[in-house]
């Protein structure tokens, strides 16, 4: 497993509890999504997972290692989080953006052939090189965050609502940037609050439920023949049309 | 022809504000006496603004407290270029431990390059203080480093002749060695600007939080930009001496402090070239209103003195309504047949940011 968490419990001062015994778990090259509504204690969880939340009980490791015991930097080194608000540097350009993506590797002389990489991935970062991050659309923004996550060379990707805001159209577009490099081998752990979507690329999902619960976990055939979480999602992960 | 035209694109920038201060520095060695004085001490000034946006520019956290580099230029190109015989006249109280400092003699290219070193040992010491701190509490601190830097040079009167004038400095600072030093001034911080450092700095301007989440490190980014900026305004402290051949204390607190924040803010404190132009802008205005208050326009009717600094001060007052971010915001001046759709995006793009607050975070 790329990333494991048993019973986690956070929590949030001394009594706010956001998150009660979740465990998850991601294997190498897989795609799971985890779904919840708002509060059900999703953004914790990605806090956790790097290090800016404390984690008061249980385990969350990272190829074995507890990220606990690690400063943030080295935990990004393995995990690479595209935060929700994307997180770029509006007033600089997209090229120095990427760059910034790989600013903490010590391997300098890869860097410029794996920027290359990403542009032959999102080849509308190419296009827009020179013009300043605030002026690309929210689609473009956030095809530019996850080309910046990836140039650490992640272990695994961590997508914290990558559609949230955006036009149905560009939803589409990001979806399929997350298919395409899940086909590409990428391991992704993939936050979101549209069930559906989420579930048709997913090899796995786990169903979140306030506060931090895991409902239901499984492929969406296997989610569908639990009572629990389609009544909790309002629809049967069965019917969605899996694309995997 | 391509990669003629991508250098270009890469020196435009430096190019147009070396250019700017050649044609300052050009207005001096032409005119009379007056102009000379008041287009060096204009040189001095984008020396000292450029130096300061340094790193104001690139961390986008203010400093107050930049004067005292300037101070530590001036002080020691004193000790080192006035003569020996007058040196031990003017400090015949110097501690025991402090004595050999009457016998030290250099050159003015030699006290020059001190003036800087010494400023940046400053800028060393206190780094680490602007390192650990943000926004407001940092621009606090630097203040709060300016008022002891104050207190040390009056009071520690052996060594500094507390408010006494230090005189008979040499003259060593000309129009062009003022030239030299801020056309050098304008390439050290451009090339700081672009480099790795400068990149991530400016990265944490944008959005503390982001930054350090890619791992970079901003408070070790801060406090290079911190020494590099307190070098070059030392550099501009010896040239200040070096030119006026005497000095007092009184030179390196409040007055000088919000001369050149005008400076810097009106200018656009977020961009080298807001720099540049707001100094030499401000500088040109102060000596027309100095005119204007002395009469010289109006068939010798004086204004009330103080009616200068008064509308300097509301010009400041108006800019920072109308453009918060300055003259220029983020932008830098461009040659327009270079910008192409690309970098004209950019920099409107930059344009329309420089409208939002900028994390001082």
């Amino acid at each position: 497993m790329v990333l494991r968490i048993e019973d986690v419990h956070l929590q949030y001062g001394s009594s706010v509890r956001a998150v009660q015994g979740c465990s998850l778990d991601v294997g190498e090259g897989e795609l799971v999504s985890l779904i919840g509504q708002n509060g059900a204690g999703k953004s914790t969880l990605v806090k956790a997972i790097m290090g800016e939340v404390p984690v008061a009980s249980g385990s969350i490791t990272v190829d074995g290692a507890s990220v606990a015991s690690k400063s943030y930097s080295t935990i990004r080194a393995g995990v690479s989080h595209v935060p929700e608000s994307r997180g770029i540097f509006a007033s600089l350009t997209v090229g120095e953006n990427l760059r910034l993506g790989a600013v903490t590797r010590k391997d300098k002389a890869q860097v410029a052939a794996d920027i290359e990489r990403e542009l032959e991935r999102f080849p509308i970062l190419r296009t827009y090189w020179n013009r300043g991050a605030s002026l690309l659309s929210g689609g473009e923004q956030q095809q530019l965050a996850i080309a910046r996550a990836l140039l650490l060379n992640p272990r695994i990707l961590l997508l914290d609502e990558p559609t949230l805001g955006l036009a149905p159209i560009v939803v589409d577009l990001i979806f399929d940037v997350v298919v395409a490099l899940r086909e590409q081998g990428m391991t992704i752990l993939l936050v979101e609050q549209n069930a559906v979507r989420s579930l048709e690329v997913s090899d796995r999902s786990y169903v979140l439920q306030a506060p931090g619960k895991v409902l239901g976990s499984g492929t969406a055939a296997e989610l569908g023949r639990m009572p629990a979480v389609v009544e909790y999602l309002g629809f049967s992960p069965a019917e969605v049309g899996v694309t995997r | 022809m391509k990669n003629l035209n991508r250098l270009l694109a890469a020196v435009q920038t430096p190019a147009i504000l070396v250019g700017l201060v050649l044609l300052a520095a050009l207005v001096g060695v032409t005119g009379d006496v007056t102009t000379a004085r008041v287009a060096t001490l204009a040189l001095v000034s984008v020396v000292f603004v450029v130096g300061l946006s340094v790193f104001s520019g690139n961390s986008g956290v203010m400093s107050f407290g930049h004067v005292m580099f300037m101070a530590a230029g001036a002080y020691t190109t004193a000790y080192l270029t006035i003569p020996v015989p007058l040196k031990k006249t003017l400090f015949s109280d110097l501690p025991g431990w402090l004595s050999w400092l009457a016998e030290v003699h250099s050159s003015f290219p030699v006290a020059l390059l001190a003036g800087g070193l010494v400023a940046a040992v400053v800028g060393l010491v206190t780094a680490p203080v602007v390192a650990r701190l943000s926004g407001l509490q940092s621009g606090i601190a630097t203040l709060a480093m300016l008022l002891i830097t104050y207190n040390v040079l009056n009071s520690w009167t052996e060594v500094t002749r507390g408010s006494s004038s230090m005189i008979g400095i040499p003259r060593g600072t000309t129009t062009w060695w003022a030239f030299g030093v801020a056309a050098a001034a304008v390439v050290v911080a451009w090339l700081y600007r672009c480099s790795r450092s400068g990149l991530q700095l400016r990265a944490s301007r944008e959005d503390f939080w982001a930054a350090q989440a890619s791992g970079i490190a901003v408070g070790r980014h801060r406090a290079t930009a911190w020494v590099l900026s307190a070098l070059v305004c030392g550099l501009a402290g010896a040239l200040y001496a070096g030119y006026l051949t005497s000095f007092n204390v009184n030179g390196f607190f409040l007055t000088a402090t919000f001369s050149f924040v005008v400076m810097i803010v009106l200018g656009g404190y977020l961009s080298l070239s807001g720099a540049v132009v707001g100094a030499l802008a401000v500088s040109a205005l102060q000596e027309v209103l100095r005119r204007f208050q002395d009469g010289q326009f109006t068939g010798g009717n004086e204004l009330p003195a103080g009616v200068a600094d008064l509308i300097v001060a509301a010009v400041l007052l108006v800019v920072l309504v109308k453009a918060p971010y300055g003259l220029m915001g983020v932008r830098e001046l461009r040659l327009p047949r270079l910008t192409r759709r690309g970098r004209g995006d950019a920099e409107r793009s930059a344009d329309a940011t420089a409208k939002e607050p900028v994390s001082v975070a």
